[in-house]
């Protein structure tokens, strides 16, 4: 496994793991969609196809009771509007069924069809009804059998009888007036006052249905009954006209009373309103088997509801189960992919610190060793490289060191070799010039010594010209120094960039580290929450999270290590800069040598041509030895200029041996091939 | 204090933080996770409890159970656990004036006087409570 992603890219092993997690998400999505729509559609079935038909059933019973109500209300107050609501109700409960039946649901449940097609017979039983009870509220009389019998059987002898009372009353305007006759006129109007008595209790008694008025009745008939006595008593008063017609009146009366028992039968009956006798038998039983298939409907219709909201419950658990075990997948999968990580990652990269700590110590032979080809094989790779160029660079340093070391060497003995020949030709100016003073006079010696002049000056000609080639190697040297340094400062830099992208990969895994933190949190908190069951769990997720923190404190320490190498980096780019400077100076000092030994070496001529025009000009000395004498001394004082020269040619030269020892105990630092 | 591993059914799993050197913590079973954005609906819990908001620290946020809330506080938050014998009521004076928002209980540790926060009484807005006497205790 660990071979396997050392193979792999960290930035692919990244997208590997995010890839999973997609993928987990992804399918986990789908299962959630595919279940969500199984429960849309049986929303919209329950919706679309069972709540209308649930609607229009309970339409139809508040429409029942509405057209009940109104028939009610009609049949009490025979008010036009009641009548126009009770049809409006029995047209809707039309529209109502007939729309039930066209629905969706009578034609896919058979029990729901039958429940209609019984609910339709019924119904029409009920609206079948109308053409029985509208006539009854237009006739009382019809409606009313106690009334139909008064009609048939008391409402005649009632006009008879008033007619007898009144023509008794009428027939005593025939009479002289007398105080019994008063007496009888008075006990007339008794009696007629009785009688309308009667007819009025009787009316109440139709009308109110009170048993008290027939108690009235009786009362006001016992008093008729002894005001008719008193008549019969009275009977000789009586003319002929009156006494027929208190016969008329009493065979009247009698069967008057003869016919109220029947009327009593018929008023006091269950059935003394049709209507209500209708409503409380036919039209009830009608209303309560509606009722009951309505319910009946209602209820095979909510079992379909349960059913159907079952399923959808069914649903939303295995939905519910679905996404906790997908995302306990994906917390497994990223836990895992974070450690397998973390582990690959921290072993490789402290080997790697290793052999980094090794090169920074200056152990240019250690080999950095790491397996696998991914970005951290790269910086191994890197350094390796970093380090041989870094060996070689300090190999030919080293060369090239011992180089300059020698040459300084032999320039400061060249320099005080010319120094001794300086002084020595100063020495020998001084004394040709004593010699040319003391002489002046004397041109034969002065022809004799005017050869070893032209020789010495000959001489100190081809030295200066001698020097003044060291010189020039010296700074070709110095040139080649100089290259080297500054591509041991550019390879230095490189290091340094090097190292901050040691850095940028520190700050990933840190940003790596702190996920893994927060996920071990979350982790931990699930676990806590799921109670003894997640106590395991929670175990684990506290190591990760202490494992985390192990890796911040690791990568803590390395970016504290990288700093130090970065500190290392930036001293030895000072210590390089200031080398290149010292170069520098040298070779200034190097290029201001050179130019006084190119002084010298015209100075050297000139003596060489003016030694041989004093020795073509021996003859012409005696003549000349004055301007000979002014000669000579400019001559000391060139060469007083020159032992100066040769005495700073000398410091520097020692300035540069001094540079060489070192800069080789710097490159002693280093242990390379 | 006790390590989570050492959690028994007599002990309270919370979640620990501090504020404005005040120890503080809530049940972990009314926080549903941590992340590192505050989301749509977050607020630093300071804001909530009318204490100064610390701006120098990292900020964690918390998701509270059955709620869209997210919770803003600092560094570092543990998950640990509190015996159940250090957990004490409110003493009846806080009861009667309670100097925080949602302060359901206390947990006294050794010397460590801890405040339990519960988060579904804390306040939607910014609250307007004065605890002026909160921020001149040690």
């Amino acid at each position: 496994m660990k071979q396997l992603l050392a193979t792999m890219r960290i930035r692919t092993r990244l997208w590997l793991g995010f890839g999973l997690l997609i993928a987990i998400v992804l399918i986990q999505s789908i299962s959630v969609l595919w279940n969500l729509d199984t429960v849309r559609d049986r929303v919209d079935g329950v919706v679309n196809h069972v709540q209308p038909t649930v609607l229009d059933a309970m339409a139809l019973d508040k429409y029942l009771d509405a057209a009940n109500r109104s028939l009610g209300f009609f049949l009490l107050s025979q008010e036009e509007h009641h009548r126009a609501d009770y049809l409006d109700s029995l047209e809707q409960i039309d529209a109502l069924l007939a729309r039930m039946q066209a629905s969706s649901m009578a034609r896919e449940d058979d029990t729901v069809a039958d429940a209609l097609q019984a609910l339709e017979g019924s119904i029409a039983t009920f609206a079948a009804m109308q053409q029985r009870m509208l006539p009854l509220a237009e006739n009382q009389t019809a409606n009313q059998p106690g009334l139909a019998y008064a009609a048939e059987h008391l409402n005649p002898l009632t006009e008879q009888m008033a007619h007898q009372l009144s023509q008794m009353i009428f027939a005593e305007r025939s009479e002289r007036s007398s105080a019994e006759r008063r007496e009888l006129l008075l006990l007339m109007g008794e009696m007629r006052h009785a009688w309308s008595s009667i007819t009025t209790s009787l009316r109440a008694y139709l009308a109110f249905r009170n048993d008290d008025f027939i108690a009235d009745l009786n009362s006001h008939h016992t008093l008729l009954e002894r005001h008719l006595a008193s008549m019969s008593e009275q009977q000789q008063l009586l003319n002929l006209e009156q006494e027929d017609a208190l016969t008329q009146f009493h065979a009247a009366y009698q069967d008057f009373f003869a016919y109220l028992p029947g009327l009593y039968e018929i008023h006091s009956g269950d059935r003394w309103r049709t209507d209500a006798w209708l409503i409380r038998t036919e039209l009830g039983e009608n209303l309560e088997v509606i009722r009951g298939e309505l319910d009946g409907l209602l209820l095979h219709l909510r079992e379909a509801i349960d059913t159907q909201s079952g399923e959808m419950l069914s649903q939303a658990e295995a939905t519910r189960m679905i996404v906790i075990v997908m995302m306990l997948m994906a917390l497994v999968m990223a836990l895992g992919q974070a450690h397998i990580t973390a582990q690959s990652l921290i072993g490789r990269i402290n080997s790697l610190i290793g052999s980094v700590k090794q090169v920074a110590k200056g152990n240019l032979v250690a080999e950095i060793e790491i397996e696998g080809e991914d970005e951290l094989a790269d910086l191994a790779h890197a350094a390796t490289e970093m380090r041989n160029h870094l060996n070689d660079l300090v190999a030919r340093l080293s060369h090239h060191a011992h180089t300059v070391n020698g040459a300084a060497k032999q320039i400061s003995e060249a320099v005080a070799g010319q120094a001794a020949t300086s002084s020595q030709m100063s020495s020998s100016v001084a004394e040709i010039t004593s010699t040319m003073e003391e002489l002046s006079a004397s041109s034969t010696q002065i022809a004799d010594h005017s050869k070893s002049v032209v020789d010495i000056s000959n001489t100190t000609f081809e030295n200066a010209k001698r020097g003044a080639d060291a010189m020039q190697q010296v700074k070709s040297q110095m040139e080649g120094i100089q290259l080297d340094n500054q591509g041991s400062l550019n390879d230095i830099l490189e290091l340094g960039s090097k190292s901050k992208e040691i850095s940028k990969v520190m700050e990933i895994i840190n940003a790596v580290a702190d996920q893994t933190k927060l996920i071990a949190f979350n982790a931990a908190l699930e676990a806590a929450s799921a109670g003894e069951s997640g106590k395991r769990f929670g175990v684990v997720a506290a190591e990760i999270r202490r494992l985390a923190d192990s890796v911040t404190d690791s990568t803590s320490e390395i970016e504290s290590k990288i700093g130090h190498i970065q500190d290392a980096i930036s001293r030895l780019v000072i210590n390089s800069e200031k080398g290149a400077n010292g170069i520098t100076a040298g070779m200034e000092a190097t290029d201001h040598t050179a130019a006084r030994l190119e002084d010298l070496v015209d100075a050297a001529s000139q003596t060489s041509s003016a030694s041989q025009q004093i020795s073509l000009s021996t003859q012409q000395q005696k003549t000349a030895s004055n301007q000979v004498v002014i000669a000579l001394r400019e001559i000391v004082t060139a060469s007083s200029n020159t032992a100066q020269s040769i005495n700073r040619i000398s410091d520097i030269s020692h300035e540069m041996s001094e540079l060489s020892s070192e800069l080789d105990a710097l490159l002693h630092r280093f242990h390379f091939k | 204090m006790s390590s989570l591993q050492d959690n028994t059914a007599e002990a309270l799993a919370v979640v620990r933080f501090r504020i404005a050197d005040h120890h503080f913590a809530m049940e972990a079973r009314a926080v549903e996770g941590m992340s590192r954005e505050p989301g749509p609906c977050g607020a630093p819990l300071e804001t909530l409890l009318g204490l100064p908001v610390a701006s120098d620290t990292a900020r964690r946020w918390l998701a509270i159970r059955g709620s869209q809330r997210r919770l803003g506080i600092s560094e570092p938050v543990e998950l640990d656990s509190i015996a159940a014998s250090a957990l004490r009521p409110l003493p009846p004076l806080l009861q009667c004036r309670p100097l925080l928002p949602a302060l359901a209980a206390m947990a006294l540790e050794g010397a460590q006087l801890s405040l339990l926060l519960d988060p579904c009484a804390l306040p939607d807005k910014h609250t307007t409570h004065n605890n002026s006497e909160l921020e001149m205790q040690p």
